[in-house]
This record gives structure tokens, C-alpha cells and sequence, in this order.
């Protein structure tokens, strides 16, 4: 009996398609959200040793947010925020599909409620904030 | 057939900068007499309205008859001639070598699966993946024949009915880099498949086929490549119904998990 | 084949993708940009940070967001050929945002 050949997968399959290549970028999003929560975590243990708004160990972790370096980090994340937002909203009416009647509600309806409801709760949250 | 056209060497090369012939790098395997597998470049004529299939019909009646392939129906609906064309998963009947100048054109059997001659996969793991998803229809309720049909209003057809549409050609198996790093992935058709019955207002056998849908190996073995629904030559969305299945099956997870008992009901 | 228990982990997935997909950006905008921008001083970031809503809003992002990771990091690994690997990463990954989330409720609601 003729045997069958099995062609493995290479190691770095995930480079040998474009679409495979877009995928790992997406995937690797994670790691960015990953560290912004790590920054995150940090900037609340300063506060609590800090323990006063004057400390300077506050004032000093704030005024490291314009250092070269916070910019080039947050520079990144929010990039790779950005492409997480958009790759989970596209990604969104797969997993969440609508009918009207008999006619399915288009995608592009449900990503751009998706893109809406972000829009405005990113400037709930800045007017909160700043205002 | 179009191949054994004796015009179709001679045929002048249409308006344009149309190439007489086209060359097709074709993946060999020859399992009784060599080895291993290996590239044979094949030199065809080019014409505007041939496909890839038209070519592989052409290498198989004039220049080598021991060129093994599958194919039937040549329009698209038989699912038999999915092959790997310059790297991509695609039906060869809609293959047009016009969209791949000016070659050469590599033609290689379904990635992911094992091969057993030439172009020709053995898909017997397939099979067995459509047996254990059980993609046919369970009755709700069992009707004796002079009760009637089962009746299903038009909405209730519209939830499934772009799944209806899968002709099992494998090419989402070949598209999906989970299935090809693990087979022990039930992989894009099958899930879908079961989720368009799972869908069916007819249909009772979720639970059972929950045991295969809703298992490691399922839905949660998907990590939303997209590539299944991109590869589908019909426009089915597997990835879409992939991502269905592990909403409904949160959804029944937590409910069994709140409310004890109700899984087991569910499932006697 | 029994039924999976991944629901638990992917609906934290699922939650922590929402929740990082809208309030991330503006997040990053507002802590990164805004403050270096003088939009936002530090005496105000700290009202922000104590405020009831806004340790709600951090320890939910904080949480989510790292089992969110967590859980895609994981697949991707196993992914990229530790498949051999997949319940070390696993207890590895939301290991980690567990205690991340521990010790963003120590940090938050203390």
C-alpha cells in the first residue's frame, strides 16, 4: 500500500501569508495592552507611596510622563491600542449577528455602532477628565 | 471539453500583450515509484477563458496521462477540484489563468492534508470530522409521514441559510493554520456545518452535538484567524459561525453553571 | 469528548477585548499626551485616580485588560509551536492576571 507524504507546517508558518502576517500583529496587540496595564499598575503603587498629591514622589513619576521614553512607550501602545480598537470592532458583528425579519442588519451597520459608542465614550471619558 | 480541442494550440493569442503559452509548476507524487514528491513544469497554451483545471485537463490529454487530480462538475458546485494555486486555496474551475500572469502558475495539492498521488489529498479526516460534528438534521420533534412537513417560516430560514450553501470543497481546511498545526481541530466546515443546523428551527441536537462543538477540539480550538471565510470559494462564513458557537456556548456554560440541573435536563 | 471549560477564560477575553477596544486610547491619550501637553497636571490626575468612579474605571480596565492579553498571548504561543506547552502557559498567563487584578483591587479599593 502507497504511503501518504504529510508536508509539516513550517516553524514560522505564521510569516508565509499576508493575511497570517496581519493576524500576528493583531494577536500581538496583547502585549501592548498587557504592559499598559503593568504601567498602569505602577503608576498606583507611586500613588500610594507617595501617599499626597505634593510628594514628589508624585510630582516626579508625573513629570516622567514627558520624558522621550513615555512618549516613544505611550506612542506605541496607543498605536497598537488603536489597531486592537480597530481589528475588535471589524471583527465584532462575527460573533454578534443581527436580523431584521428575514434580512440580516448589513456589518458595516453594527462595526459602526461599534466605532460610535467608542467615539463617544472616549470623549465621555476626556470631558470627565479635563473638563 | 475545451482540452481536447485540437484548435486550442493553434488559437491565435488574443489583443494584447496575452503570452502564447503559460508554464505550470505542478506538484508531483508518485508514492509507487518514487520517493518523494517533487516540481514537473509543464508548458500550455494560453487562452484568455481557460482556468487552471482547463490547463491541468490539457497536461493530462496531451503531455502526461499519469497527471492524478480531482475534479467533476467544472462550474463550481461539485467541490472536487480545490486545489493550492500559487499558494492560496481555490476552486481550479474558477481558477482563470488570465488572473496569474504571466505565470509560472504552481499548482500543488490541499495544504494541511496528506497527500496521496499528485494533486489528490486523502480527506478521510475530513469525513470523519462531518461525522462528529453530526452535520445533518435531528429532529425536534419526530412526525410520522402523515403528519405533514416540518414547516419553517422565512425568517427562520434566513438564520442559517448562508451555511446551507458549503459544497465540503476543504478549501477552509487548507486556509486555517489551526487544522494545519493541530488536525485534531475539527476545523471550519464542520463547525459550521453544525452550527447551521444548530440554527434549524427543526432541528433538536444541539446538546449532541455539543459534545464535539463545544469540546477543546471545537469552537474553542479557533483562535479567529479569518482566513476559512476569506478561502470560501461559496461566500459561507465559517469564522462567523465559529465565533456564534462560542457565544451560544458561554452563554449555556454560565447558565448551567447558575442554574444546577439544567445542563443535565438539557442533555437526558 | 467532554464539553470544555474554556468559557470561563474567553468570556474574560471577550470582556477584557471590549473593554480595552473602547477605553484604552483614550486612556493612553490622556496619560501620556494630555499630561505632557499640560491639558492635565499632576494634582488632578491624583483626584482622578482617587475619585470612586475612577478607581472603578481603572480596576476594571486594569483586570480585563490583563486577562484579555493574557489569554491571546497564550494562544499565540501555542500558536507558534508551544502547543506542548499550552496548561504551563495557561496557569502562567492567568496566573499573572490574576494576581495583577489582586493587586489592583489591594491597590484601588484600600
Amino acid at each position: 500500500m502507497a504511503k501518504d507524504w504529510i508536508r509539516p507546517m513550517p516553524r514560522a508558518w505564521w510569516l508565509t501569508r499576508r493575511t497570517w502576517r496581519v493576524f500576528m500583529l493583531r494577536e500581538l496587540t496583547s502585549a501592548f495592552v498587557a504592559a499598559y496595564a503593568a504601567f498602569l499598575l505602577l503608576l498606583l503603587l507611586r500613588a500610594r507611596e507617595a501617599g499626597d498629591p505634593a510628594s514628589t514622589v508624585w510630582t516626579g513619576f508625573v513629570e516622567c510622563l514627558s520624558s522621550p521614553w513615555s512618549l516613544a512607550f505611550h506612542g506605541a501602545v496607543l498605536a497598537m491600542a488603536l489597531l486592537h480598537t480597530a481589528t475588535w470592532f471589524v471583527a465584532a458583528p462575527k460573533a454578534l449577528r443581527l436580523f431584521r425579519g428575514e434580512e440580516p442588519v448589513p456589518e458595516r451597520i453594527v462595526v459602526g455602532a461599534h466605532f460610535a459608542a467608542w467615539f463617544g465614550a472616549s470623549l465621555l471619558v476626556a470631558w470627565l477628565v479635563l473638563g | 471539453m475545451e482540452s481536447s480541442s485540437p484548435v486550442a494550440a493553434a488559437a491565435p493569442a488574443p489583443a494584447g500583450a496575452a503570452p502564447p503559452t503559460i508554464v505550470l509548476e505542478v506538484f508531483r507524487y508518485l508514492p509507487d515509484s518514487e520517493d518523494a514528491p517533487r516540481y514537473e513544469r509543464f508548458t500550455v497554451p494560453y487562452r484568455h477563458d481557460w482556468v487552471v483545471l482547463d490547463a491541468l485537463n490539457h497536461i493530462k490529454d496531451r503531455l502526461d496521462e499519469s497527471l492524478a487530480f480531482r475534479w467533476s462538475c467544472r462550474m463550481g458546485v461539485c467541490g472536487s477540484c480545490g486545489m493550492m494555486v500559487n499558494g492560496a486555496p481555490v476552486l481550479t474551475c474558477g481558477a482563470f489563468l488570465r488572473d496569474y500572469l504571466p505565470g509560472p502558475v504552481r499548482v500543488e495539492p490541499l495544504t494541511h492534508f496528506p497527500v496521496s498521488r499528485d494533486l489528490i489529498i486523502n480527506m478521510e479526516d475530513f469525513i470523519h470530522k462531518m461525522e462528529a460534528a453530526r452535520t445533518w438534521l435531528i429532529p425536534k420533534e419526530p412526525r410520522r409521514l402523515e403528519e405533514g412537513e416540518y414547516r419553517q417560516t422565512p425568517a427562520q430560514l434566513a438564520q442559517y441559510k448562508q451555511f446551507t450553501l458549503c459544497i465540503n470543497c476543504m478549501c477552509c481546511y487548507a486556509a486555517c493554520p489551526v487544522y494545519g498545526l493541530d488536525s485534531t481541530f475539527v476545523g471550519p466546515a464542520a463547525l459550521a456545518l453544525g452550527q447551521r443546523y444548530n440554527l434549524d428551527s427543526r432541528d433538536g441536537g444541539q446538546a449532541e452535538r455539543a459534545e464535539v462543538l463545544q469540546s477543546d477540539h471545537g469552537v474553542w480550538h479557533c483562535t479567529f484567524v479569518g482566513d476559512c471565510s476569506r478561502a470560501c470559494p461559496k461566500g459561507v462564513d465559517p469564522a462567523g459561525a465559529i465565533q456564534m458557537g462560542k457565544v451560544q456556548g458561554t452563554v449555556e456554560y454560565m447558565k448551567a453553571l447558575l442554574l444546577p440541573g439544567r445542563r443535565a435536563r438539557a442533555q437526558g | 469528548m467532554a464539553r470544555s471549560n474554556e468559557p470561563i477564560v474567553w468570556s474574560l477575553f471577550a470582556a477584557g477585548g471590549m473593554v480595552a477596544a473602547l477605553f484604552l486610547p483614550v486612556t493612553v491619550v490622556l496619560i501620556g499626551f494630555a499630561v505632557p501637553l499640560g491639558w492635565l497636571d499632576a494634582e488632578r490626575l491624583w483626584e482622578v485616580v482617587h475619585h470612586p468612579l475612577g478607581r472603578i474605571f481603572l480596576f476594571v480596565l486594569i483586570a480585563l485588560s490583563l486577562f484579555h492579553a493574557g489569554h491571546r498571548l497564550r494562544f499565540t504561543l501555542v500558536d507558534m509551536g508551544l502547543r506542548g506547552a499550552s496548561h504551563a502557559l495557561a496557569g502562567l498567563f492567568y496566573g499573572a492576571a490574576t494576581l495583577g487584578s489582586l493587586l489592583a483591587a489591594w491597590l484601588l479599593l484600600t
